[in-house]
């Protein structure tokens, strides 16, 4: 048996006081009476044996004494040392972003972790597990889990998420559920500086296991792609991170069908970047590129494109109201306002906001027009009546005031009306027209203002093959058909991923590549792209930090404790206290 | 403080009082208490014949003229009586008031019997020296005041009842002992043995202070005997209180026996009650006084 908390040896003082406040008490106050006579005689048929009596005569002195040591026992934190319960606490932080695929050794660098942490599990058997995997929004895999074979299990189930693993979130999450209590938490991740541990946590000690070996590596750093009127141009960015000088081979395939397209070997000097570019490539949405060589880091050798959809660039017309630029400010897209030249020569390659009519037959690309330069106003008087489209989903219009409308486009459908006059309209090729100027109505004082040029750059730039470039595991709100069988997800291969009801809570797939999307009916490509960071794979020696309770990992054996055994009999005690002195009344 | 002991005013009130007593042996003096005997008092008697070697001049002559014999004419004798107080000085007394008490019933006692014109003694003894007191009359009621008054704190050692035969003078008509009674029985029957021999009418007052009838003891009290200095370590509860009381009482009716045993009348007299009731209710009660 030992004690955890000698220190707390110090409340041996009040025994101890006990103990001197019994040896000066003044036993008996002398009285002198005229005799003893009568006294003597009852003294003497309550005479017990010695000892019985000096037992009953400072019963309430050994009953205090027996509490306090009792209560000093607790405190100091008694326990027998045993291996099948223990309280110690381990938090294990997996990063499972890409760079932990990377091969270190004979094996990855996440399965490395695996197995370190199993030789932890098994070390410390009965002790309760938390399991925290990283990335943008940290998982807690397992809470303070105490069933070794559930814990193991949960080992074995960690894949790869390949998103940028955002220690520093993890981080405030494992302190928030370790803080109260402490833990020894161990972070396996490929390399975490020592500058993001504040030195306040004494009761979490951290053991950081990063990867130590140098890794050699050459990533596709950039890969671009655009449609020109000679075929598609691509442009790949190789980067050798370490190392040596090295050759490779570079392969560009159709990222639908993987057919090969082109090729090109390259060489590459240490710790430089190089360029290749691939002309007169046909026109095809998406391309995959593939490297073929020779380094310990597999997943960054391919990159995906789908070409289109990727004008972020809005043209403004200048003579419209100032407040529609503004709108489009605040969705986060580069805003720029244009005369009908400037937008002329760019509405291939951006969104076009005017209110001139003659852009309905220009470009390829529809635009959003808003009022008509061709005819003029009528005064227009009742409430908006919004049809069930998806423009209008998230962008609710019925309580906009309108005082006046143009005439509508024939055979254009209407999305929304005003007293039986359209209001909103969509054009075949899928430009969307208002009816108005926003200076006649009440619209930018509404939220769905910008909510409604969101969902109409969303829609108009859904007409092409793309749905976006996303990276793993990213949450991005998506504009749907408003069909009740939301988005499906495939790979290529037509093997089923995911499916999300609404487009508002779309998680992008974790695994780098090109998916399809289903949107009620409707397919679209969409491409899984590594983040910049985890091209690049950190290394650095192991550390540890802080001495928590749970002291070094090597020597710690389980402690049962076993003071609260000891409160039940204090409790008694105390008890037996309360009755002695019932019945003896106080003491002098 | 020692004009206090005992006020004048007390001396008024007591001042109708008289002792009485049913002893034959009184004093050789003139006094003021009728004897069984015919003497020569003012108070007529009785007739008798004369019988050779009486008294010629107690021959009423009314009588012979009228009856042509000789009648001795007789008067009550009236006589002095010869009253001994003994007042217990041992340690015991020294306590919650019992001494002051105690000198005040036996001022009281002398007062009454002064005033009669009996012969007073009062006894009482310390460690050093015996004293003794013995007047006669009314006019020394002070000066017996004075005498009881100034005598120290008792500090005698031993017991009363061991002691107290030798301080009692012989041919006395009532003898009263003032005392606590606070004795092992087997020494009170002692000494009730031989005090008979002394004196036929023996009057025991036994003072009780209100300490030792109600003990309002608390916690663990260690006991001193005063006298003997022998300790007793209690734990006080009420079963303890109970069972001394009960002690007591046992010890006070014992002693109330045994003293009836031997002719000799007790009296218990408490310092709570005051002096006063003690003479005009408890004594008068008890036919001791009239």
């Amino acid at each position: 048996m030992g004690f955890d908390q000698v220190s707390n040896l110090w409340t041996a003082i009040f025994p101890l006081a006990v103990l001197l406040y019994y040896f000066f008490r003044k036993k008996y106050v002398t009285t002198t009476i005229s005799s003893t006579l009568f006294w003597e005689r009852s003294m003497r048929e309550t005479k017990v044996s010695p000892y019985l009596k000096n037992l009953q005569r400072n019963a309430l002195f050994y009953l205090q004494m027996a509490a306090l040591l009792l209560l000093l026992f607790i405190l100091l934190r008694p326990f027998l040392p045993k291996d099948t319960v223990a309280d110690g606490h381990t938090v294990f932080v997996v990063d499972t972003s890409a760079s932990t695929a990377a091969v270190d050794g004979d094996r990855s660098l996440l399965e490395k972790s695996k197995a370190k942490m199993r030789a932890i599990v098994e070390k410390r058997k009965g002790e309760s597990f938390s399991i925290v995997t990283t990335g943008k929004e940290p998982y807690l895999l397992l809470r303070e889990e105490t069933d070794e074979r559930n814990v193991l299990e949960a080992i074995n189930g960690i894949g790869l998420t390949y998103a940028h693993e955002h220690l520093g979130r993890s981080l405030d999450f494992v302190r928030s559920i370790a803080s109260q209590s402490g833990a020894d938490v161990h972070i396996f991740t490929d390399f975490l500086d020592r500058s993001l541990f504040m030195e306040s946590e004494s009761s979490i000690t951290w053991t950081i296991h990063n990867r130590e070996n140098p890794i050699d590596n050459i990533a596709i750093a950039k890969f671009g792609a655009i449609h020109t009127p000679d075929g598609t141009e691509a442009i790949v960015k190789l980067s050798n991170q370490r190392g040596f000088k090295q050759t490779g081979k570079v392969i560009v395939n159709d990222g639908l069908t993987g057919a090969r397209l082109a090729e090109q070997d390259f060489s590459i000097e240490e710790e430089a970047d190089t360029l290749l570019s691939f002309k007169e490539l046909p026109m095809l949405p998406a391309f995959h590129v593939h490297m073929e060589v020779e380094d310990d880091y597999a997943v960054d050798n391919d990159a995906f494109i789908v070409i289109g959809g990727e004008s972020s660039e809005v043209i403004v017309d200048n003579q419209l109201h100032e407040l529609v630029k503004k709108a489009f400010e605040a969705i986060g897209l580069t805003v720029s306002s244009g005369s009908i030249n400037e937008m002329t020569s760019a509405k291939d390659h951006s969104m076009i906001v005017t209110n001139e009519t003659s852009f309905l037959e220009e470009g390829s690309e529809p635009i959003l027009l808003i009022g008509r330069n061709d005819s003029t106003t009528e005064p227009v008087s009742g409430v908006v009546e919004s049809s069930n489209d998806a423009l209008l989903s998230i962008a609710p219009i019925d309580d906009v005031y309108v005082s006046a409308l143009y005439p509508p486009f024939e055979g254009f459908s209407t999305l929304a009306a005003i007293d039986g006059k359209p209001f909103i309209q969509r054009s075949p090729r899928g430009d969307i027209i208002i009816l108005t100027d926003i200076g006649l109505t009440d619209w930018p004082l509404h939220p769905s203002f910008p909510l409604f040029f969101w969902s109409s750059m969303e829609m108009l730039r859904s007409g092409s093959d793309s749905a976006g470039t996303f990276t793993p595991n990213e949450r991005r709100a998506l504009l749907t058909g408003g069909g009740s069988e939301g988005i499906e997800i495939f790979t290529m291969d037509d093997k089923y991923v995911a499916s999300y009801p609404a487009g508002g809570n779309f998680v992008a797939p974790a695994k780098p590549g090109i998916y399809k999307l289903m949107d009620s009916g409707t397919e679209r490509y969409l491409s899984v792209q590594l983040e910049e960071g985890e091209k690049l794979v950190a290394f650095g020696p192991s550390y540890k930090l802080g001495t928590g309770p749970a002291g070094d990992a090597e020597i710690e054996e389980g402690k049962q404790m076993i003071g609260w055994l000891f409160l039940l009999p204090v409790l008694l005690l105390l008890v037996i206290e309360w009755e002695v002195q019932r019945r003896r009344g106080y003491p002098n | 403080m020692k004009e206090d002991l005992f006020p004048d005013r007390l001396s008024k009130r007591l001042g109708a009082l008289v002792i009485l007593s049913r002893s034959r042996r009184l004093g050789h003096h003139k006094g003021t208490h009728r004897s069984s005997k015919t003497g020569t008092s003012l108070d007529f008697s009785d007739f008798r014949e004369y019988h050779p070697g009486d008294d010629l001049r107690h021959i009423d002559w009314n009588v012979f003229a009228r009856t042509d014999k000789p009648f001795i004419k007789q008067f009550l004798d009236e006589q002095e009586m010869r009253v001994h107080i003994l007042l217990d000085s041992t340690k015991s007394m020294g306590s919650d008031g019992k001494w002051d008490f105690a000198r005040q019933l036996a001022i009281g006692l002398a007062h009454i019997a002064l005033k009669s014109g009996d012969t007073v003694s009062f006894s009482t003894w310390s460690a050093s020296q015996n004293y003794l007191f013995r007047k006669k009359g009314s006019m020394h009621r002070s000066s017996f005041s004075k005498y009881v008054s100034q005598l120290q704190e008792p500090a005698v050692e031993g017991e009363f009842a061991d002691q107290a035969l030798k301080h009692i003078p012989k041919a006395m008509t009532v003898l009263f002992l003032i005392t606590d009674g606070l004795e092992q029985l087997d020494k009170w029957e002692r000494l009730f043995r031989r005090l008979p021999g002394l004196c036929k009418d023996i009057r025991i007052l036994t003072v009780h202070s209100p300490a030792e009838e109600h003990p309002a003891y608390e916690g663990d009290v260690r006991f001193v005997d005063v006298e003997n200095e022998s300790v007793v370590e209690v734990s006080m509860n009420q079963r303890i209180v109970k069972e001394y009381k009960e002690k007591k009482l046992k010890h006070e009716a014992e002693l109330t026996a045994l003293a009836r045993k031997y002719g000799i009348q007790i009296l218990r007299t408490e310092v709570s009650e005051g002096v006063m009731d003690s003479f005009t209710k408890k004594m008068r009660h008890a036919g001791w006084l009239r």
